[in-house]
């Protein structure tokens, strides 16, 4: 059996894959199954928004740009990338369908970092529980090192939650 | 540390011999950010990669986190089989190698926090751990970031999270995946069903194996695909919890087996032995295959030889690899002198007294 890709060597390598409930059989050479991208994408972003945006059908929407980075709603639909972080407010509309298929959800409810808006309370307890877990881990592993500095941070956080309550 | 002697050893993610799990080899975070306002990698001119670099790299680089040991390189710089190396390390990904320009990589002396610059994102996060440690990763890997973060704006809003280039990883940008060895759902054929009802459940689950329900290597990684809407401990939780479901099934297969077939596994165990220490030449995916085979045979106490240690598996997985190969030999090699280097180095490997 020749290779898939090159069509030239004959396949060592019978690859499968099981995303998105699809299943892909491949098979490749060595060098054509070294040169493969294993990302993760199950989703063919251009596919779902040509299906998403066909109701409104209108052709001028193609033409909307990001002032930022010059990315238009056509690029976006072809590139299933979008340009620069303004794209996700300029095209939001079109974003908020969209990542409901991809992710049954259109808002964060992680963590944020300063240069987001969630407060630090929030983050404080999110991390507590993370360090706790890390903390119980490195003592099953008996790196007790390790586990000596992850209490010292979980006192230190404690203390910070503890007197931002008080205030 | 330098690039030139990282073939020799393998990664302390890799290396760790408490041996926490027969079916959990290592656990991996990874964290997508993107500088604010500027265009992400692939809509960026060379010019505007540079910038994203030389930015990057200087925030990194005064951070306390990175300020210590960490190894920087441009991979746009460095020759085809470094290039190689590093993705058989799981230092970078496939797409890194191909070496845009400014294309940036910096890990750590173990090789547990790798950051990749300019690649699908202007900065991802990676941190390996061994068995299944994916809290204690997360927890480094958000370390890293708000150091990081104390240096540069990443890109965020309030209702998307952090903005990524591609819509798949908005939102926590957090990518859980725990590798798992499954050789006894593979030999008992349980393995097509199992992971279809994992995929059922929202996780990813991504394998190598062959023609039909043979398998190459039985080694699986099942990793989230959702990014928003949940928290980062959530996401966490439900990969952890279905690698635990599907490594109980593995336990009792292997009981299975052993029980039902256990001539034919101490067979296979066997001759996988055999053809280490005695073949002239190996390909890749056979040795992929009789390495999985060995490691069975380590974790069901069916190995004669206690020569045989999860390191010297880990090693010979690692090691055996193309660009590997050719950093031993010190020169490029044909396939069939490949082939033939490589059933050299195993022989090497089995062959070795215990300790070394």
């Amino acid at each position: 059996m020749l290779c898939d890709a090159c069509h030239k060597i004959e396949a060592t390598i019978h690859y499968t894959e099981i995303v998105g409930g699809k299943v892909i059989k491949l098979n490749l050479c060595e060098e054509c199954f070294k040169k493969k991208e294993f990302v993760n994408t199950p989703f063919n972003i251009s596919e779902l928004l040509a299906g998403l945006t066909q109701i409104g059908k209108d052709v001028s929407e193609n033409a909307v740009k990001c002032g930022n980075c010059g990315m238009s709603f056509l690029d976006f639909k072809k590139i299933g990338k979008l340009g620069c972080s303004d794209c996700y407010s300029v095209f939001r509309t079109h974003l908020v369908p969209l990542l409901k298929t991809i992710h049954k959800s259109s808002h964060h409810i992680g963590f944020m970092n300063k240069s987001g808006l969630y407060t630090e309370g929030k983050n404080n307890a999110v991390r507590l529980e993370t360090l706790k877990k890390s903390l119980s881990e490195a003592v099953k592993a008996e790196e007790f090192e390790q586990a000596a500095l992850i209490r010292d941070k979980i006192k230190e956080l404690r203390k910070k939650i503890e007197t931002k309550n008080a205030d | 540390m330098q690039i030139e002697t990282l073939h020799k050893k393998i990664g302390d993610w890799l290396s760790d011999s408490r041996k926490e799990s027969d079916t959990v080899l290592s656990s991996r975070i990874r964290l997508a950010r993107n500088l604010d306002r500027k265009p992400f990698c692939h809509w960026a001119s060379s010019s505007q990669r540079k910038e994203i670099y030389n930015e990057l790299v200087g925030a990194l680089k005064s951070s306390d986190f990175c300020s210590k040991g960490m190894l920087f390189l441009r991979i746009d710089e460095l020759p085809k089989v470094d290039r190689m190396l590093l993705v058989e390390r799981y230092l970078i990904s496939i797409e890194h190698s191909h070496g845009k320009v400014y294309s940036g990589l910096a890990f750590s002396e173990g090789e547990i926090i790798s950051l990749m610059i300019n690649e699908e994102d202007h900065l991802r996060m990676q941190v390996l751990y061994p068995y299944l440690r994916l809290h204690e990763a997360f927890g480094l890997s958000q370390e890293l970031e708000m150091s990081v973060s104390k240096k540069v704006k990443f890109a965020a809003n309030r209702e998307f999270g952090f903005l990524t280039s591609c819509p798949t990883n908005v939102g926590t940008g957090l990518r859980a995946s725990v590798m798992v060895h499954l050789p006894a759902l593979v030999i008992d054929g349980q393995i097509g069903q199992i992971l279809q009802a994992v995929n059922k459940l929202g996780l990813a689950v991504r394998g190598i194996f062959g023609e039909g329900t043979q398998s190459i290597g039985s080694i699986f990684q099942i990793s989230n695909q959702v990014t928003l809407g949940k928290t980062e401990e959530e996401i966490i939780i439900d990969v952890e919890k279905m690698v635990k479901e599907v490594t109980g099934y593995e336990q009792k297969a292997r009981e299975k087996i052993v029980k039902s077939r256990k001539i034919e596994i101490e067979d296979k165990i066997g001759r996988a032995y055999g053809v280490f220490t005695n073949a002239k030449v190996l390909s890749s995916k056979e040795t992929i295959d009789l390495l999985s085979i060995l490691k069975l045979g380590i974790d069901l106490g069916l190995l004669r030889s206690g020569k045989i240690t999860d390191d010297k598996i880990n090693a010979a997985r690692i090691q055996t690899q193309p660009a590997h190969l050719q950093k031993f030999a010190g020169k490029e090699l044909t396939y069939p002198e490949r082939d033939a280097y490589r059933a050299k180095v195993l022989k090497d490997i089995f062959s070795r007294k215990r300790g070394k």
